[in-house]
């Protein structure tokens, strides 16, 4: 299914790319313009997403084989995974408010408990010195500007 | 004086107290940003051109070069560990490095790495020593033109390799290409596909698109899978170091990779990178156990990490005999040069030759303590392995967000870093393969260059490309390729629906 959600968003990207690759002048061949050769790459990649796309849809679909598989793959956990990319989320924006030690203690701690280590002692302690180590090997030791 | 004797007055002058630590001061640098992801070599030297300025040129030379060489030593690390390559070079040891890590071989995959790197990093030396005025010559004959066909060239024979389904191998190389586009027109300065968001104009940061996709994406696929919450990895010391038959199965690699990458680092442009997925590619081709790649073959570790260092090395023949940097971190290298009042060049050896083969004898010296520092740290490195995923996890996202950041101190990069994260993520659950994206997005600049000043040259004549020698024999053995894999893939494919219709 998510492979062919995928196919079918090449074909829609590429054909998106193409439409904005033709606005650029594409010049002639002894004096290429600037959509010279997103015109020719655009117009390569709908061909193949097309292509792609049709033999995805045409793949037999063999229930008994996918149940099979379904039933033997692991099991993901995609609430844990929306929580895990909503917290990084937050740390970019936290970061431009409160500063790097602020905002990786606050996400670490955040980040850990999504990922259940249990108590928070050890969140605290492990949160604390990430953020404070980063801080001074990328700061205090390379010399770069953290927020 | 004999080059040999010339080499050994280095030597004596790289031996003083004063420049030899400053030797060990530039590759202990080198090794700590190379292990941090999003630095690289770039970063270190960047960093330290300011802090080099009370320092006598020699003794500023000599540490430049360690922090040089020392960069790439490191950068296989996260690769190997965490699958955040920390820079273009590091992209292919993902595969099998990781895979090796996965398997609890991690140990073996870093020493490999620092033993590969030695010895190439020496074979590239040895080649600098004595062929750099020559092999740099030979280099200048490449053109525009020269450079599209390597870059096609190049394309044809990576494209697909993982050995997937080539179909969409071609179309995630399209898709890299377009992203490849998006920022400023590299000719004429135009800005495209950018949407009206600043930030974009300056195109994305190839190494932002490959911590994003590999790093981030491989965190994201970890945290979703419940079972592996908690687990930790457990090896025994003598696990650490590679036995007897991965070291006898590397060597060849090892050698074959530092051949190729010294003579792909000759090239302008890009050639640490390109080497390693060639050496990659060649390896496949060779190994004895096609079995194994794609599941942590060792000599797909051991291939490319020797190419890179020798392509590292390569990349100084230009720089030393011509003064001509051909990549970013020459021309930072350059800059240190300049700023003590050396002036690379022809002129360099003839008249500070003091200088000239103290720089040499360093890089010899240096690949000496890369080996002696790296190997007993294999250990260290791979003990992180031991920490709880779940609590590993956060920390390596922490350290990219932190890697990402330092390289423009861009918040949007982390944004970007994101993205590309759960791009990486979803195509890969999608079952399409990230290496020939990475490709694509990373020779596009390449290519759309070399094509669109080679159309010029050549007044829109293609013929006229593939009538250059260098260019049309690259571009005629592309075609050759390309048509022999499309005939093998439809014979492939007759012949399984002959053999799902018997």
């Amino acid at each position: 299914m998510l492979e062919k959600a995928v196919s079918g968003a090449l074909v829609i990207i590429s054909i998106a790319y193409l439409y904005m690759a033709k606005g650029l002048s594409f010049g002639s061949a002894s004096q290429p313009g600037v959509g010279f050769m997103p015109t020719i790459v655009g117009a390569m990649a709908v061909v193949l997403s097309i292509i792609n796309f049709i033999s995805v849809m045409l793949k037999k679909d063999n229930k008994k084989a996918n149940k099979k598989d379904d039933d033997t793959a692991p099991k993901m956990d995609i609430i844990k995974l929306v929580k895990f990319v909503a917290g990084c989320i937050v740390y970019v924006f936290m970061l431009d408010y409160t500063g790097f030690l602020i905002a990786t203690f606050v996400v670490m701690v955040y980040l850990l408990k999504v990922t259940e280590v249990q108590g928070w002692v050890l969140p605290v302690i492990v949160s604390a010195g990430t953020s404070l180590g980063f801080y001074i090997v990328f700061e205090k030791m390379l010399g770069v500007l953290l927020p | 004086m004999s080059t040999v004797s010339s080499l050994l007055s280095g030597m004596a002058a790289v031996m003083t107290p004063t420049n030899f630590i400053a030797s060990i001061i530039g590759v202990l640098i080198g090794t700590l940003t190379g292990v941090l992801p999003g630095l690289g070599i770039t970063g270190a030297l960047a960093l330290l051109l300011p802090a080099s300025y009370g320092l006598s040129p020699a003794t500023a030379m000599i540490m430049f070069c360690g922090v040089y060489y020392g960069a790439m030593y490191g950068g296989s690390t996260t690769s190997i560990l965490v699958n955040i390559p920390g820079e273009g070079a590091s992209v292919v040891t993902c595969i099998e490095g990781y895979e090796m890590a996965k398997k609890g071989r991690a140990g073996a995959a870093l020493a490999v790495a620092a033993i590969g790197s030695f010895i190439a990093g020496t074979m590239g030396t040895v080649g600098l020593t004595f062929f750099a005025p020559m092999l740099a010559k030979a280099a200048l004959a490449f053109g525009p033109p020269e450079y599209f066909a390597i870059a096609i060239l190049g394309l044809v024979l990576l494209f697909n390799i993982s050995g997937k389904s080539p179909l969409k191998s071609a179309l995630m190389v399209m898709i890299g290409l377009m992203v490849g586009t998006i920022g400023f027109d590299p000719m004429t300065g135009v800005s495209r596909f950018t949407m009206g968001i600043i930030n974009l104009e300056d195109g994305i940061e190839f190494i932002i698109f490959t911590m994003g996709l590999y790093g981030v994406g491989e965190i994201l696929a970890s945290i979703c899978k419940p079972e592996e919450q908690g687990e930790m990895m457990k090896f025994k010391f003598r696990d650490l170091y590679p036995n007897r038959e991965e070291l006898k199965r590397s060597l060849p690699a090892m050698f074959r990779g530092g051949i190729l990458g010294f003579l792909i680092g000759l090239m302008p442009g890009p050639g640490m990178t390109i080497s390693t997925f060639v050496s990659y590619a060649v390896e496949k081709r060779l190994s004895k156990h096609p079995e194994e790649w794609g599941h942590g073959a060792i000599e797909g570790v051991a291939g490319p990490e020797s190419a890179n260092n020798a392509a590292n090395a390569a990349q100084m023949v230009p720089l030393l005999s011509l003064g001509l940097p051909f990549n970013s971190s020459g021309a930072l290298l350059l800059a240190g040069f300049m700023i003590h009042g050396v002036a690379p060049g022809p002129m360099l050896m003839s008249t500070n030759p003091d200088l000239f083969w103290a720089i040499i004898a360093s890089l010899y010296i240096g690949n000496v303590l890369l080996l002696i520092i790296n190997l007993p740290l294999v250990g260290v490195f791979a003990s992180l392995l031991k920490i709880p995923i779940n609590i590993l996890l956060p920390i390596v996202m922490v350290i990219t967000f932190t890697g990402a950041y330092a390289i423009n101190n861009s918040l949007f990069d982390l944004g970007l870093l994101l993205l590309f994260g759960v791009l990486g993520f979803i195509l890969k659950q999608a079952k399409f393969d990230l290496a020939p994206l990475v490709i694509g997005m990373f020779l596009g600049s390449t290519i759309e260059k070399g094509l669109v000043q080679g159309m010029i040259i050549s007044n829109g004549s293609f013929m006229t490309l593939l009538s250059r020698p260098l260019a049309g024999t690259m571009l005629k053995i592309g075609l050759a390729v390309l048509l022999f894999s499309i005939l093998r893939s439809i014979y492939r494919a007759m012949k399984a629906r002959k053999a799902a219709v018997v």
